[in-house]
């Protein structure tokens, strides 16, 4: 194994600043790579090196892998981070990264290609005992196959693209009727969004709940779990808040949580930091639903109560191919929560570029901001609309719940629309309070967004 | 099929964009398109460019409007190289009257070498990188006199 003492970051924003940090506590060098849009942005300033790579737009810079090696082999870098989105779960990529002895902090190409198709990991987990959703293990070839297949296993169901993937290319489909409209119509959109028009079924459960377990793994079998994360609060599959642990399942289901996770990660060989997602039904059945190959957002609320620096083990596990933490050493205490301050209209959750006018950060005992954005930002409407990750922590939920209303009514962004206003409406809301969430939760405030 | 779905896309979008609507869907047994207008992302986008113009250098259209410099920039990143080969001599040298099309220097990218052009005929008035130093997308790279065609 070779030691890393240089680091590509291949990504902008708060993860781009997050990895940068986990560098420099460790003392490696970082290259930040960036667009046109970027310039003037905090990560670009404080790396040891920052190149500009292409215009604005994704495609030409941030996706494009050609401009990103070139930076790595000019600047003679060991490894490259690719922080969440953009290359960070794409096997080619990957493969590049390796036939230029660049190691690529995250699974293998190999890895990532398998489970870059939800119908094959779904398969493995099938195969280890791992509870899946009803549903099929192999693509649907036709109507017949999928009308046999959704009465057997009941309405309402989903038709899932099995090479889609944050949230995307998911159709939910509550009758034969609606079957026989959408079924060609979802395997023609999976075509043109994923390249593939592989679709698969899965039972639609009613007011599910999102829990997942952090994995870290050694590419040889070695796995350990960070314990788990509810991911309940969501808009179009898009996560909002999230805490750690959870609400969902009793301790005892948690445990088993964990062990199911651990056994698919092991027999997976998993490799670096993973998140292995679940959906949990009322009475603590749990189903697993995706790996997510790469650091996650939300990754901070583990950090928060296992006390473990996940960027920091990702660069170990990239350097040495060993794990540094051991099970008995993982313990999960207190609670945790992220907000996401998204740049958004709160009434119509459209995304707004603009520049920051004024900010004020609501800091004091109990809060982590991790953030790029400054007075004066400008935010270009080219990326995601995420500005700020407001994590607390405390030693029970409640605790956490009553910082988080004084951090809220706190925050100050001028100059745009963010949707603190309406994180506000759910800290202050009884179901949320006895957390009496599921994927569903959001609804009523978005049916009703005026009031 | 094909050549129908492109039709009516086209009129969609034209619907759209006469109407200034945000999005636009129609449905029938066969097929369901869904259309949404990035018309208002388009101004954000517009709105942006120019706020960080006034801290930019001036683009080659500003230069060439006020009068005879254009600019010639890394499309991207890479090595640049002045010549195609280590032992020929340059592309070319300050002073030379270069032609639209002509090529300039190199840049080399994963092992290809991307030849950048000129696209006025002009006279070279500076170079700026020094062989075999690594350029940046945006980077100036010459600094070209117009001369009339």
């Amino acid at each position: 194994m070779k030691k890393i003492k240089r680091i590509l970051i291949a990504n902008r924003g708060e993860i781009a600043l997050r990895i940068i940090r986990a560098c420099k506590d460790l003392s490696i060098e970082t290259v930040q790579v960036f667009s046109e849009a970027d310039a003037d942005t905090i990560p670009v300033k404080l790396a040891d090196r920052s190149i500009c790579i292409g215009p604005a737009p994704s495609n030409l810079s941030y996706l494009n892998p050609s401009a990103i090696i070139t930076a790595a082999l000019l600047l003679d870098v060991d490894a490259i981070h690719p922080g969440y989105g953009f290359l960070s779960e794409n096997s080619s990529f990957a493969s590049i990264c390796e036939d230029y002895g660049i190691k690529f902090i995250g699974p293998n190409s190999s890895m990532l290609k398998l489970i870059k198709n939800k119908a094959n990991v779904r398969k493995i987990a099938k195969e280890v005992g791992v509870p899946i959703l009803p549903g099929t293990l192999d693509p649907i070839e036709d109507e017949m196959e999928a009308r046999m297949i959704a009465s057997e296993i009941d309405y309402p169901i989903l038709l899932k693209a099995a090479m889609g993937g944050g949230g995307r290319g998911i159709r939910k489909v509550s009758n034969q009727e609606e079957l026989d409209e959408l079924f060609a119509l979802a395997k023609r959109e999976s075509f043109t969004a994923f390249g593939s028009d592989e679709i698969y079924i899965e039972k639609c459960l009613s007011n599910p709940r999102h829990v997942e377990v952090q994995i870290l793994g050694d590419g040889k079998g070695g796995v350990v779990h960070l314990g788990v994360r509810e991911c309940s609060i969501q808009r179009k599959h898009q996560k909002i808040i999230e805490e750690a642990p959870t609400l969902a399942l009793n301790s005892n289901q948690i445990e088993n949580l964990t062990r199911t996770a651990v056994k698919l990660a092991k027999a997976l060989n998993y490799e670096n930091a993973g998140t292995f997602e679940f959906l949990s039904d009322d009475v603590g059945n749990f189903y697993f639903m995706e790996v997510n190959a790469r650091i996650q957002v939300e990754h901070p609320i583990t950090e928060e109560t296992t006390g473990i620096d996940i960027v920091k083990e990702q660069i170990k596990i990239a350097e040495n191919g060993t794990l540094s933490i051991r099970q008995e050493d993982v313990k999960q205490k207190g609670w945790a929560f992220e907000f996401r301050i998204n740049a958004e209209d709160p009434g119509t959750f459209t995304p707004q570029a603009g520049k920051v006018d004024f900010l004020h950060f609501p800091l004091g005992p109990n809060i982590r901001i991790d953030s790029h954005i400054y007075c004066g930002y400008m935010i270009p409407p080219f990326y995601d609309s995420l500005l700020s990750k407001l994590i607390i922590h405390g030693p029970s939920r409640e605790n956490c719940i009553h910082t988080a209303k004084r951090a809220l009514e706190e925050f100050t962004i001028e100059g745009i629309k963010t949707n603190i206003p309406l994180l506000l409406k759910i800290v202050n809301d009884k179901d949320f309070l006895d957390a009496k969430i599921s994927t569903s939760y959001l609804e009523k405030f978005t049916n009703n967004g005026a009031n | 099929m094909e050549n129908e779905i492109i039709e009516i896309v086209k009129n969609l979008v034209s619907i759209i964009k006469s109407n200034n609507l945000k999005s636009i869907s129609i449905q029938s047994k066969e097929l369901s398109i869904q259309i949404e207008s990035s018309e208002i992302f388009n101004i954000e986008k517009k709105e942006f460019i120019e706020a960080h113009q006034k801290d930019k250098p001036p683009s080659n259209d500003e230069v060439k409007e006020n009068g005879n410099y254009i600019f010639v920039k890394a499309p991207l990143i890479g090595t640049f190289y002045r010549a195609p080969s280590p032992d020929s001599s340059p592309f070319v040298e300050i002073g030379d009257i270069v032609e639209p099309k002509q090529t300039l220097c190199i840049i080399e990218a994963m092992k290809v070498m991307n030849e950048i052009t000129v696209e006025k005929r002009g006279k070279i008035i500076d170079i700026y990188p020094e062989n075999g130093e690594m350029v940046e997308f945006g980077k100036n790279l010459f600094k070209v006199e117009l001369l009339a065609e």
